[in-house]
């Protein structure tokens, strides 16, 4: 991170960090989405618009969290690489990485909402449909 | 086993005293109770009658039809009625045959009997709107009309007015020991005409429909000994006519105080009386609308006296009664002394929770905490129960227990009306009849007097009054509605099946947040 890359090992092994990075992005930012669920009130009233609210914070921080991880990658290891041969072989692994990392945000994210204690403000994201 | 009270209310004042027993019952004072309750009037359209039926019907619709415990709308209560459905050509004369004991007065001294208690006015006088504080009338009329209300129902005959004493008295036959507990006023008219009979009249009916047992010995009968407090001014260029005049309550509470403390039918049927009153410089004048009445009007449909803090020390009153009767051995530490007194400073400030409930008074201050926050929870705007109800997700919104707890919570504090202005209801109607020296809760709740100023009112922290009052705090990005309701998804969390559960989740986490 933050150094040259001047080989194909180095180029791979910056790669495999780029995935592991932006799954660590993914886990903070689902965990910034939690946080921020919870800081949005309930809405006194008949009608609650407060989870369509976090529903959109949800998916503002999805956008964000792709957007990070192609930042992160472009001036962590992009900007590093010596050898233009490689550069198209890390640019493909950089886009795939930062959409396995939204899809792993949209996962993880998920997960927690279905499995939050029923009436819970992270619950509200995806509530169950009336019957 | 459910516990089981019985209770009869005479005339206004007694109606006015269930009524303040009913909202006990709905902040959850009577776990596990079933209440026997009858409303006993002369004149059945009269307001405070109205009323009570009506808060008793919310009260029914939103408990179920069940026996609960730590939860609202606790106790199940079964109500009656009796009035002996006085038409526009009743009066003593009609109903005594007068005419006849007039004409044979020379061989009956019936006629001259009578005389000597009723002027020509008392007897001629239209029983539809009460007796009128004429009480000598009263006592016979009562008696005679509970006699023949057993007679109607023994043989099936059509009743005037509304009967449903039988099924009361049925009630009252199917245990052993039952605390039974009467409110009226000793001042006034059906009150003050009936408590004295009572007991006597359920005996002479019980003999009517054959039973061998003895309604008095049998159980435990108390009652409260209510002296004049409030007052009104009547309009009436007619001298001649009969109306009841506060200025005659005085003397008449005093007639009734000798009656009740010498009387050996009273020290024989009753096992405690509660003496209430309150300094007479302070009688409240209920027909000033500043005091929630109503101008110039006594009796009938539009008398509806506003509620006031004695009634609601009657309610206790009965609450003492219903506890000493659970005792293994009731009343055996009153050794024969027949009065009980509680008295109360005027001057000193807020009526507190123990003069209510006295040993009991933490918990009757968070059950009425409770209550009172559910009631503004349940505000247009804020609307707790229904928002909750909506997630549980088994709820009718619109259906009948909803629909009943939002009109009872009008009735027990404010509703609004088709303006969306406020309605005061039975909590600052006892608060104004403190003339603004407060009840229970800080002066700042009962200043509020608009939707917007309730909504804004921090009740989370001012609520009560005093140094160190239970409160919860709200964060710097939260709101009250946010804090309760994030502590209400985590009370009970598995209680989501029914109403039943959103009421006494409602109940734990209004008193957790205050008192925990």
């Amino acid at each position: 991170m933050f150094s040259p890359l001047r080989s194909a090992p180095e180029v791979s092994q910056a790669i495999t960090s780029t995935y592991l990075f932006d799954i660590i992005i993914a886990v903070v930012f689902v965990l910034l989405m939690v946080l921020v669920a919870n800081l949005v009130k309930w809405q006194p009233g008949k009608n609650d618009r407060s989870g369509s609210v976090r529903r959109i914070w949800f998916f503002v921080l999805m956008a964000v969290n792709l957007f990070a991880c192609l930042s992160f990658d472009f001036l962590a290891w992009f900007n590093y690489i010596n050898l233009p041969a490689l550069v198209s072989k890390y640019t493909v692994a950089m886009i795939v990485a930062s959409i396995v990392s939204t899809v792993f945000y949209f996962g993880l994210g998920f997960l927690l909402v279905k499995l939050a204690r029923i009436g819970t403000k992270l619950q509200s994201i995806f509530p169950k449909k009336d019957r | 086993m459910a516990k089981k009270i019985f209770l009869i209310g005479i005339g206004g004042t007694g109606m006015r005293c269930l009524e303040s027993f009913v909202h006990t019952c709905a902040m959850g004072m009577y776990d596990e109770t079933e209440v026997e309750m009858l409303a006993l009037d002369t004149d059945k359209d009269n307001g405070n009658f109205v009323r009570l039926r009506t808060l008793v019907d919310h009260y029914n619709k939103v408990n179920g039809g069940n026996v609960k415990k730590d939860t609202f709308f606790s106790a199940k209560i079964k109500y009656y009625e009796f009035s002996p459905g006085y038409t526009d050509n009743d009066s003593f004369s009609v109903l005594s045959k007068y005419a006849n004991l007039d004409t044979h007065r020379v061989n009956d001294p019936s006629a001259d009997l009578v005389d000597m208690f009723l002027s020509p006015d008392v007897r001629n006088m239209n029983l539809k709107d009460g007796y009128r504080a004429q009480t000598q009338m009263g006592s016979l009329l009562m008696y005679y009309a509970i006699e023949q209300a057993a007679y109607e129902a023994k043989y099936n005959l059509r009743s005037k007015g509304t009967n449903n004493l039988r099924d009361f008295l049925s009630a009252l036959n199917a245990g052993n020991k039952q605390p039974v507990f009467v409110f009226g006023s000793v001042f006034g008219g059906t009150g003050a005409s009936s408590i004295p009979i009572i007991p006597l009249a359920f005996r002479r009916a019980d003999k009517i429909f054959e039973r061998n047992n003895d309604v008095i010995a049998d159980n435990y009968f108390g009652s409260i000994v209510l002296t004049n407090y409030f007052k009104f001014d009547v309009k009436n260029d007619n001298l001649n006519e009969v109306v009841a005049r506060s200025e005659n309550f005085a003397i008449n509470s005093q007639s009734a105080l000798m009656f009740y403390n010498e009387d050996p039918t009273i020290t024989s049927t009753y096992r405690r009386l509660y003496l209430l009153g309150r300094q007479s410089s302070e009688t409240r004048d209920v027909l000033d609308p500043a005091n929630g009445g109503s101008k110039g009007v006594t009796g009938g449909q539009n008398q509806k006296n506003p509620a006031d803090y004695i009634e609601l020390l009657a309610a206790f009153a009965a609450y003492n009664f219903f506890k000493e009767a659970q005792k293994p051995e009731p009343f055996k530490d009153d050794q024969d002394k027949r009065f009980l007194c509680l008295e109360h400073d005027y001057g000193t400030n807020k009526l507190d929770f123990r003069l209510f409930a006295q040993e009991d008074e933490q918990v009757f201050k968070e059950k009425i905490a409770a209550l009172t926050v559910a009631s503004l929870l349940d505000l247009k705007g804020t609307d707790f129960f229904f928002a909750m109800a909506k997630e549980f997700g088994t709820i009718d919104l619109e259906g009948v227990q909803m629909d009943a707890l939002h009109k009872y919570f009008a009735l027990y504090n404010v509703g609004l009306d088709s303006n969306d202005n406020l309605t005061k209801g039975w909590l600052p109607q006892m608060n104004a009849g403190r003339g603004g020296q407060g009840i229970f809760f800080d002066d700042a709740l009962f200043a509020c007097c608009t939707l917007k100023e309730l909504q804004k009112f921090k009740y989370n922290k001012q609520l009560f009054a005093g140094d160190n009052p239970a409160r919860f705090d709200v964060g710097v990005f939260s709101s009250i509605f946010n804090t309760v309701k994030q502590k209400f998804v985590k009370t009970d969390e598995n209680k989501r099946a029914n109403f039943d559960d959103l009421l006494s989740r409602a109940y734990s986490t209004i008193i957790e947040l205050y008192f925990n």
